[in-house]
């Protein structure tokens, strides 16, 4: 029987799951392969509708379903302290859990994610609301229901985030919101981010430039925030400048989970040193790594992780039926990019061709509507 | 510039391929390594345009590193970038 461990059963952990559920069928109903998921929560959270959440547009309880419902039948769900990965053992090839246990496997599939690292900034934590995660973006939708004007400033502490596109879409989204609240006229909104422009794409930095000059978003980059007083309410950079707010929003620094670093198979900022075309950690043939948990120059985005997964699935499943046909990720990341609260673009790319986004439109509003309800029954059961 | 080290003495952290697209850009990817890295330590990039060193060169000046070139083996532009301070 030979065994592959799928760590972290987010939106990458599960997608790629199900593919190699369904491209091993076989394998799996004759009890030669397994294929074992582990997640500690059991709780699958789709954070792309964290920021409609934050606008009132999603309910919080409709992100969540359990793994268990996502998860192809074919699959082994570790879950709670078994499914709580407390070392991922390259040299040893196994994973152990909460629980005590060794699993040994003959791949691993990495996919264990990225967290919010509050505390490399002092006072972030404190001053920030943020639709990064599930009660930020609750808090986020009280504070813009109370909010009566003022100085509001959109911040990404450090790049590389999850979404990277996010921030674009938050202050689009929350200048709209204001207008149709009647409160545009009484609110400064300001974008602070830590490179030069408001994206790092040049040509979609240049559309989206535009767009904030346009709606009299003032922009102040680049902006490394080191530091928040959260009485005084100023947000200050390495550069020297310092914003006074009534309400700060934004992205807080990411890193790779915490296991990343425990096993010391990261490096600094617990990223896995990932090769861009394979998918296989370096020096680790048996091991790929997906989604945010690479340290791959891409965006950290549940599309890159469903592109990455058909190359993961197809190369681990040809390993195991001894084949050695291997296919190589391209760099394909698709993300729509709200620009109010009913418009939308979208940018479509990868390693070698620069994204051209269109005219935003009522169209790519509702087709990304229509991505995220179809999220839970398409995209995570490897449907496509 | 602090104390600076003799060009043995930097120790390569990591090697950073900005060849592809990527949303952070040059500069937002290599920022994002350099806040981790230590002085006396530097990072090897790849990258593809003469803009992107641009970019690369007027990040650097603000934020005090040092950028050589070396020889890249290929079409790519190569920089090595040291962390002194
Ligand atoms: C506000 C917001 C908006 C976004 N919008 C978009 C969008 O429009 N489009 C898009 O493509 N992407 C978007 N994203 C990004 C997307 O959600 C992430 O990039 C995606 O979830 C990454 O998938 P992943 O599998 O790598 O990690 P995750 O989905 O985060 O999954 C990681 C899993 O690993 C588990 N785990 C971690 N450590 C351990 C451990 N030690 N033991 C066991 N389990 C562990 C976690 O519990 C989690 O279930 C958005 C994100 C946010 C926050």
């Amino acid at each position: 029987m030979k065994t592959i461990a799928v760590a972290g059963g987010g939106i990458g952990g599960t997608i790629v799951a199900n593919r190699l559920c369904e491209r091993l069928r076989p394998e799996i109903e004759k009890d030669e392969v397994k294929v074992a998921v582990f997640d500690r929560s059991g709780q699958h959270v789709y954070q792309p509708g964290q920021l409609f959440a934050g606008f009132g547009l999603e309910q919080p309880s409709d992100l969540v379903k359990s793994e268990e419902q996502l998860l192809s039948p074919k699959a082994r769900l570790m879950q709670g302290k078994a499914g709580e990965i407390t070392k991922i053992d390259v040299a040893n090839h196994a994973l152990n859990t909460g629980d005590g246990k060794s699993h040994p496997y003959d791949y691993l599939v990495m996919a264990t994610g990225s967290v919010l690292d509050w505390d490399l900034v002092p006072g972030l934590k404190e001053s920030m609301l943020s639709v990064w995660d599930m009660e930020g973006a609750q808090r986020h939708l009280a504070a813009l229901r109370g909010f009566q004007g003022g100085t509001i400033v959109v911040n990404v502490a450090r790049l590389p985030h999850k979404c990277p596109v996010g921030p674009l879409e938050e202050t689009l989204m929350l200048e709209d919101y204001l207008r149709r609240r009647g409160l545009r006229d009484k609110t400064e909104l300001v974008y602070a981010y830590p490179i030069p422009g408001v994206f790092g794409i040049p040509n979609v930095n240049k559309v989206m430039t535009r767009i904030y000059e346009e709606r009299g978003i003032r922009v102040v980059s680049p902006f490394t925030v080191k530091a928040v007083d959260p009485q005084g309410k100023t947000i200050e950079s390495n550069e020297g400048e310092k914003l006074k707010f009534d309400l700060l929003l934004g992205v807080p620094p990411h890193m790779g989970s915490k296991v990343v670093g425990d096993s010391a198979v990261g490096d600094r900022r617990n990223w896995v040193p990932t090769d861009k075309f394979s998918l296989q950690m370096k020096d680790h043939s048996d091991v790929f790594v997906m989604g945010d948990t690479t340290d791959i120059a891409i965006s950290k985005a549940g599309s890159t992780a469903d592109f990455e997964s058909y190359v993961v699935a197809d190369n681990v499943a040809n390993g195991i039926r001894g084949s050695d046909v291997r296919k190589e990720y391209d760099g394909s990341v698709f993300c729509f990019i709200a620009t109010g609260m009913s418009t939308a673009t979208y940018i479509r790319f990868n390693y070698n061709t620069p994204p051209v986004p269109p005219p935003p439109s009522g169209v790519n509003w509702w087709s990304k509507i229509a991505y995220n309800k179809l999220y839970w029954s398409v995209t995570a059961k490897a449907m496509v | 510039m602090t104390s600076y080290m003799t060009e043995t003495s930097i120790i390569l952290y990591k090697t950073l391929d900005l060849t592809g697209q990527s949303c952070a850009g040059v500069v937002g990817e290599l920022s994002g390594v350099y806040e981790e890295m230590r002085p006396g330590e530097y990072v090897d990039v790849l990258i593809k345009s003469d803009s992107g060193k641009k970019d690369i060169l007027a990040w650097a000046s603000r934020v005090g590193a040092r950028v050589r070139e070396a020889q890249s083996g290929g079409a790519a532009i190569r920089l090595l970038v040291d962390r002194v301070k």
